[in-house]
């Protein structure tokens, strides 16, 4: 079985989040259950407030990746005197149907990703992570980008680059298509409404049905970059940019 | 952990029973099995509570393992450290086997063992499923009640004691004593014998061996007769102390325990057999037909197998035979039909083994294994229940799995730091980093994680309780439908929380965000049930968490429940607070309908008196932002300061305008609160300048429009005057929104409120455009303020050093350089360089009790004239002397104005006095020698007369004056002392070589003791009295005490003195007295030294100073005038003795005159011939001493010069 991304998130030096996504898919079912494999949502049956059950789903959802990431300080913080000069703080804790990856950059900056607990990842995880911390490196240097390390990430190019790594990873296995995810995701977002070209872009090669990452290409021109793979990924990039 | 019976999950370790050490058995052990019933009370000799050492002996062997569900002792890496552990129980004198075959009889007895024996026509076990008052009947593979008999009732090793009667008298007594011991043990032997159980008897005597002789040889003899050997079959004990019978029960079991463990081994082999032979040998058909299959018989003995592996503590043998016994039972339970009893029976044998293999994993320190274990387990199960009732959908299969995580974790608890750490999530394997290599599902997290699993697991399990219930439906470990309908789930989900909760609390702060997952659960689960003040708690402990790291995802979702939590509680100020915090736009996304400030309350506000709120913003997300700068980062005095209040509103669209009633803006240092009203007038522009006024009151006031829309910036401009020097600080802002029924403030701590770029500027406004300039201070809400600029001079007029002891008078010359009048005062203080004293001073003109002198009113550019005086210590120091003139202005009377002046005073020495003792001529005669005087005298009064003369030096000689002085000679010893006051009383200055005074003191010494004495000893002390001289204001007079000078008159030595009495270029008339003080007669030889060196003469133009002539003919003097001058002859003819020998009496002095004429006529200094004095006896020249100053004398060549005048 081909593991699956489920969370991705950035905090940063001070602890605080910078960047928290989940990639579930929809039709998860609602579950306690710390074996369960379908990494969903609580129930809301009690949900305060008029919000309509899909919406209130879809929230909770959000709010306990938030949760897990927020846990997930803890083992950080535990670790660190002991830890040495590399960033891999490998698997932090299983917790409601989660296992969460940690690393954690020279300046302080952690990543976290989530997967479903029971799977075997595969090593190919540092380079995901060494991806979204270049994603984030270029979110950085971006001269145009006011960075205010305090506050959430509010930069449309970075999620998309996240998601082009997540979908890259998940792949066609995915039950959605990385493609309905990231339409659904840019309708949801209200900072997808322009598209910034001519910005930094991260490209991944998906060659392998595993979902192992192979190459980095960045890309400083607005014009189509050559695909370097027929890989179903990339052209889903590509609508999302001429979108 | 409750569901399961004990002996299910309880370690298993060999079994020991100790029988006659206690009327009061092990409660345990008192639980036999319910088919067997005590009866037959024992009659055999056994010890009782009387027994001085049985209770020590009690405790010997009880103490140590009572075999719980964790066993410390067990685990691999503490095994060998561990003596061999035993479960010991206690049993009575009623104890019985239990009995081996079913048999309606009543089981036997031990300790009326009769030879009948058991008879029974049933050849099982009375718990075997074959025989039919066993709860297995007809088809059941094991029950608790198997491991029940092994636990509790039939021992491994079984340990009787007795006692062998020393007390009784008589032989005959003692030997009936000893045949029935005999008989009972040799009863108790056989039955044992026959179970194969290793009897041991222990033989304890009150008297060791050396009170009775015999005790040894009636051991011996019931050795022998009982066939129980030495080495592990009878064991005497006689008294000892509470060491040795803890040495002895350690040395018994471990001596007992390799038997032990042959005992468990032949069980298990005895299982084997049975497993190996299938149950081919079964029971015959029972009545009902229904029977325990083939499969079922496996498992029963597969199960015994994996039992008696543990009670020889072999782990891994244990796990290898339990999981055998697992993948048969679990296949077995494919055939069980669900509504059968059977059915649950064998669920929880196969939790318990599970729950076995996991907890020998932890013995063997393989966690790993352990967690693999309990997936392994769930997965199975879930495989299970879904083929059986072909969903798991069903609160019993929540519950049962809820089950399996809150034994985890209640294991866990027990499980030792080392292999399960709490303060990490869970055991590293091998490294520190689990790898993504590393399955993630087989990492065994610590119990805080299995609590909460279980928790979720039952909140699961309430969650199908409601909904309709499948048929069929397992109830394993469930109540059916109807009951789980009542059955307190969330009082079950709470209570594991909060034990999760509570293994989460490490009080290091590291699990600390977990914790408030926790607390958050809590309170949405408590917040469900309608207990608001205890989800308030929990909210309240979750909220901090997250505020701390800007979490407000989570914070946001929690907030709308926090405030109906509070609100239904009736905790205004929380709901308040809580109200503010939603008003931040932060929580926008995840809060619809927010509250204006009107509605805070929600009309729940008392009627009475108007409530006041106090909300600080450091405890909240708060949506007023604010910023305080400082045009600069110094300012002097006086001058006004302007500053920058900035302030933000983030509060939410939903809400519209804010309006704040007030903003209140508090400084430290000495600034009064500035007070800014809101005024509807006023239009809302993005920068207004204050115009404060009322600046008598409590506040400078001001107004200001407060009305703010969503993401408004507002900044007020102030400008206010200082009069405080120091540090001005903008501390605190407190903004009051005032409502028709209450009050509520926002305090806003600006020293916490973090940086925020968009506000930390300077807005500058410039034709009605705003521009915003970077601030340079790091600091930009504190100034510094520092003294205005003083505008004087002050000049002293002091000249030169101050010497010690003198009261001086020092001149100030302050000049105002203010355009204005001003008033002035001055103060003064003195204190050496190193600041240890200060010196007293005081003003001349004032009353002197203060230190400051008011110099009234200096009109502008114009000088004010002033004097204080200063008393000099006494000893030599360096002073300075600050002078600070303090002024105000008239048109700023409140602001003073500081300058300072400081005068660095070296204290010196006035003067350096040089002294020089010399003898004088004592012109009268000395008294006869021959007159008594004193009868006690031995010599007659002799007067020496002395010449000490004083050469006063200064730094400054010209600008002091001697005026007086005061010489006294004190401290006389043994002769009298004679003051001689010839010439003014003044010092004189020899103006002829330098400014130096010079006096010359003439003292008469009398000895007056009637000892004869050689030396008398005496202190002058001179205090000269001195004004200075250079001072416009004319100096005070002042005295200065010269240190005590030591003074030493030799009285006895002969001495010669030399004077000229005429120096005349015609007739050099020289007188030399021979004194001899003594009472001695001495003869001197008297020469006229004319040698040819003697007749040359020195023209000498060398000036001298006349205090040091002693000194001035020094080596290098003389040479130097003898390569000058030229050598001339020139001859004195003279009159007097050439030699002579002169005898001197005794207190008498001797003159010798002699008359020279000069026959080279040269004025000027010239050599005289001089005479040379020996004393004959003693063989001694004596010294010529000159007795004035009219000559001068070489005391290394003995050459006299004479200074002749050219005129007579």
């Amino acid at each position: 079985m081909v593991s699956r991304i489920y969370l991705v998130a950035l905090m940063g030096r001070e602890n605080n989040p910078l960047y928290v996504r989940g990639f579930a898919p929809e039709t998860a079912s609602t579950s306690h259950d710390p074996d369960s494999t379908d990494v969903s949502s609580y129930d809301d049956s009690s949900s305060i407030g008029p919000t309509s059950a899909e919406v209130s789903t879809s929230r909770d959802t959000e709010l306990r990746y938030h949760f897990l990431a927020h846990i997930s300080l803890d083992v950080f913080a535990a670790r660190l005197p002991q830890k040495t000069s590399d960033s891999d703080f490998g698997l932090l804790f299983v917790q409601d149907g989660m296992a969460m990856y940690g690393w954690m950059t020279n300046t302080g900056v952690k990543l976290v990703l989530g997967f479903a607990s029971g799977e075997i990842i595969g090593s190919e995880i540092r380079s995901i992570f060494r991806a979204t911390h270049f994603a984030y490196i270029s979110l950085v240097c971006n001269p145009f980008y006011t960075m205010d390390e305090r506050r959430p990430i509010q930069s449309r190019k970075f999620d998309i680059n996240i998601r082009r790594i997540v979908d890259a990873w998940n792949g066609t296995t995915s039950t959605h298509t990385p493609a309905e995810s990231i339409s659904r995701s840019s309708a949801a977002s209200p900072q997808s409404t322009s598209n910034i070209s001519g910005a930094s872009t991260v490209y991944y090669s998906n060659t392998s049905n595993n979902g192992a990452i192979e190459g980095v290409v960045m890309s400083y021109s607005g014009s189509r970059s050559p695909s370097p793979s027929p890989s179903p990924s990339a052209p889903t990039s590509e609508t999302v940019m001429a979108s | 952990m409750e569901v399961y019976p004990p002996e299910y999950l309880c370690h298993n370790l060999p079994l020991m029973l100790v029988r006659g050490l206690t009327t009061n058995p092990s409660k345990t052990s008192q639980s036999t099995l319910n088919t067997s019933s005590p009866d037959s009370p024992g009659g055999s000799p056994l010890i009782d509570t009387s027994f001085p050492d049985g209770a020590e002996l009690f405790k010997a062997f009880t103490e140590g393992a009572e075999g719980g569900i964790w066993e410390g002792s067990a685990v691999k890496a503490d095994r060998k450290a561990h003596a061999p552990v035993f479960r010991v129980l206690a049993v009575g004198k009623d104890y019985q086997l239990p009995a081996k075959k079913a048999s309606p009889l009543s089981p036997v007895s031990v300790s009326s063992f009769s030879s009948s024996g058991p008879k029974s026509p049933s050849s099982h076990s009375p718990l075997s499923p074959l025989s039919p008052e066993s709860p297995l009947f007809p088809d059941g593979i094991i029950s608790q009640f198997w491991l029940r008999k092994y636990r509790n009732s039939l021992p491994a090793v079984f340990v009787s004691f007795h006692e062998i009667c020393t007390e009784s008298e008589g032989t005959k007594s003692r030997s009936s004593h000893d045949n029935d011991l005999i008989k009972e043990l040799n009863d108790l032997k056989k039955q044992f014998s026959e179970r194969n159980v290793k009897f041991v008897a222990v033989v304890v005597s009150r008297r060791s061996i050396l009170q009775s002789i015999d005790l040894n040889e009636r051991i011996s003899y019931l050795r022998k007769s009982t066939g129980l050997d030495a080495k592990s079959g009878l064991f005497s004990l006689p008294p000892c102390s509470p060491l040795e019978i803890q040495t002895f029960a350690k040395e018994l079991k471990q001596a007992l325990y390799p038997i032990a463990l042959d005992f468990y081994s032949t069980l298990l082999k005895h299982a084997r057999r049975k497993r190996v032979r299938n149950g081919g040998s079964q029971s015959p058909p029972v009545s009902n037909g229904q029977r325990l299959s083939a499969a079922g018989w496996n498992i029963r003995y597969e199960f015994k197998q994996a039992v008696f592996a543990e009670f020889r503590q072999e782990n891994d043998v244990a796990i290898k035979l339990y999981g055998i016994a697992y993948e048969s039972l679990l296949e077995y339970l494919d055939s069980i039909s669900i509504g059968s009893p059977r059915w649950n029976e064998a669920r929880m044998i196969l939790d318990t083994m599970a729950f076995k293999i996991l907890k020998c994993n932890l013995y063997q320190c393989q966690p790993v294994m352990a967690q693999k274990v309990f997936n392994v387990h769930i997965e199975s199960v879930t495989a299970l229940v879904e083929k059986k009732f072909s969903t798991k959908d069903t609160y019993s299969y929540f519950a049962w799995k809820a089950q399996q995580y809150w034994l985890l974790a209640q294991l866990l608890d027990l499980v030792p730091e080392d292999i399960s750490p709490r303060s990490v999530p869970f055991t590293g394997v091998n490294t520190t980093v689990v790898g993504p290599d590393f399955p993630s599902a087989n990492v065994l997290h610590h119990s805080g994680f299995q609590y909460l699993g279980a928790a979720g697991l039952t909140i699961e399990r309430g969650r199908r309780a409601r909904d309709s219930v499948p048929e069929p439906l397992d109830l394993y470990l469930v109540p059916p439908p109807e009951q789980e309908q009542y059955f307190d789930h969330s009082g079950l989900v709470l209570s594991l929380l909060e034990t999760a909760y509570a293994r989460f609390n490490k009080n290091d702060g590291s699990q600390t965000r977990m914790q408030a997952y926790i607390a958050h659960e809590i309170a949405q689960i408590r917040f469900k049930e309608g207990n608001y003040v205890d989800a308030l708690k929990y909210f309240h402990l979750s909220e901090t968490e997250y505020r701390r790291e800007k979490w407000y995802t989570i914070l946001g979702s929690m907030i709308s429940e926090a405030i109906i939590a509070a609100r239904k509680c009736g905790n205004k100020f929380e709901l308040v607070k809580l109200q503010f915090e939603r008003l931040s736009k932060e929580f926008a996304p995840w809060n619809s309908g927010v509250a204006n400030i009107s509605d805070f309350l929600d009309g729940s506000e008392d009627t009475g008196e108007m409530p006041v709120y106090v909300v600080d913003s450091d405890s909240i997300v708060s949506f007023v932002e604010a910023h305080f700068a400082f045009m600069a980062t110094e300012a002097h005095l006086a001058t006004s300061v302007v500053g920058q209040l900035t302030l933000r509103s983030q509060h939410t669209l939903a809400v519209g305008a804010v309006r704040m009633s007030s903003v209140q803006l508090n400084f430290t240092g000495g600034l009064k609160p500035i007070l800014i009203t809101h005024d509807d007038n006023l239009s809302g522009s993005r920068a207004q300048k204050l115009e404060l006024s009322d600046m008598t009151g409590e506040y400078s006031n001001a107004k200001g429009c407060l009305v703010f829309q969503p993401g408004d910036v507002r900044t007020f401009e102030i400008s206010q005057p200082i009069k405080t020097l120091g540090t001005l600080t903008a501390s605190s802002l407190i903004v009051t929104f005032e409502e028709s029924s209450f009050t509520a403030k926002l305090a806003i701590n600006l020293a916490t409120v973090p940086f925020d770029e968009a506000l930390s500027k300077w807005w500058i406004e410039d034709g009605g455009k705003l521009y915003s300039q970077r601030l340079t201070s790091s600091l930009p809400r504190s100034i510094k303020v520092i003294p205005k600029q003083p505008h004087v001079d002050i000049i002293s007029e002091l000249k030169g050093p101050a010497y010690i002891g003198e009261k001086l008078t020092i001149p100030l010359t302050i000049t105002s350089g203010e355009d204005e009048d001003m008033r002035l005062s001055v103060k003064i203080k003195a204190q050496n360089v190193e600041g240890q004293f200060n010196v007293p001073t005081s003003w001349i003109g004032s009353d002197g009790s203060s230190d400051a002198i008011e110099l009234g009113t200096v009109p502008p550019f114009s000088s004010v004239q002033c004097q204080f005086s200063i008393s000099m210590p006494s000893d030599a120091c360096d002073l300075t002397v600050d002078v600070i003139a303090t002024y105000l202005l008239l048109s700023e009377p409140d602001i003073s104005i500081v300058k300072s002046h400081t005068i660095d005073l070296p204290v010196i020495f006035p003067f350096h006095v040089s002294y020089d003792l010399t003898p004088r001529i004592y012109p009268r005669r000395w008294p006869s020698p021959f007159f008594i005087y004193d009868l006690e005298s031995h010599s007659p009064p002799i007067t020496k007369r002395w010449c000490l003369s004083a050469v006063i030096d200064a730094v400054d000689l010209q600008h002091l004056e001697i005026h007086d002085y005061e010489f006294d000679v004190s401290n006389v010893v043994g002769v009298h002392c004679h003051l001689l006051e010839d010439g003014p009383k003044a010092f004189q200055r020899d103006t002829s070589s330098s400014d130096a005074y010079q006096h010359n003191f003439m003292i008469d010494v009398t000895n007056n003791d009637p000892m004869e004495k050689r030396i008398a000893a005496a202190d002058a002390k001179l205090t000269l009295s001195w004004r200075r001289t250079n001072m416009d204001s004319g100096s005070e007079d002042n005295s200065f005490t010269l240190p005590t000078l030591k003074l030493t008159f030799p009285l006895l030595e002969p001495r010669v003195l030399m004077d000229v009495e005429s120096t005349s270029s015609d007739n050099v008339h020289l007188v030399y007295f021979i004194e001899n003080a003594t009472s001695h007669l001495l003869t001197f030889s008297v020469t006229l030294d004319l040698n040819n060196d003697m007749s040359l003469s020195y023209p000498i133009r060398h000036q001298m100073r006349q205090q040091s002539y002693s000194k001035d003919f020094d080596e290098q003097d003389h040479a130097s005038l003898q390569e000058k001058v030229p050598l001339q002859h020139a001859n004195f003819a003279y009159e007097g003795a050439k030699q002579v020998g002169v005898r001197v009496l005794p207190y008498t002095a001797r003159r010798l005159d002699y008359e020279l004429l000069p026959l080279a006529v040269t004025s000027g200094w010239q050599r005289v011939p001089a005479l040379r004095v020996y004393d004959t006896h003693f063989k001694k020249s004596l010294s010529v001493f000159p007795a004035s100053e009219k000559f001068r004398v070489d005391f290394k060549t003995g050459a006299v010069y004479v200074n002749i005048s050219s005129t007579p």
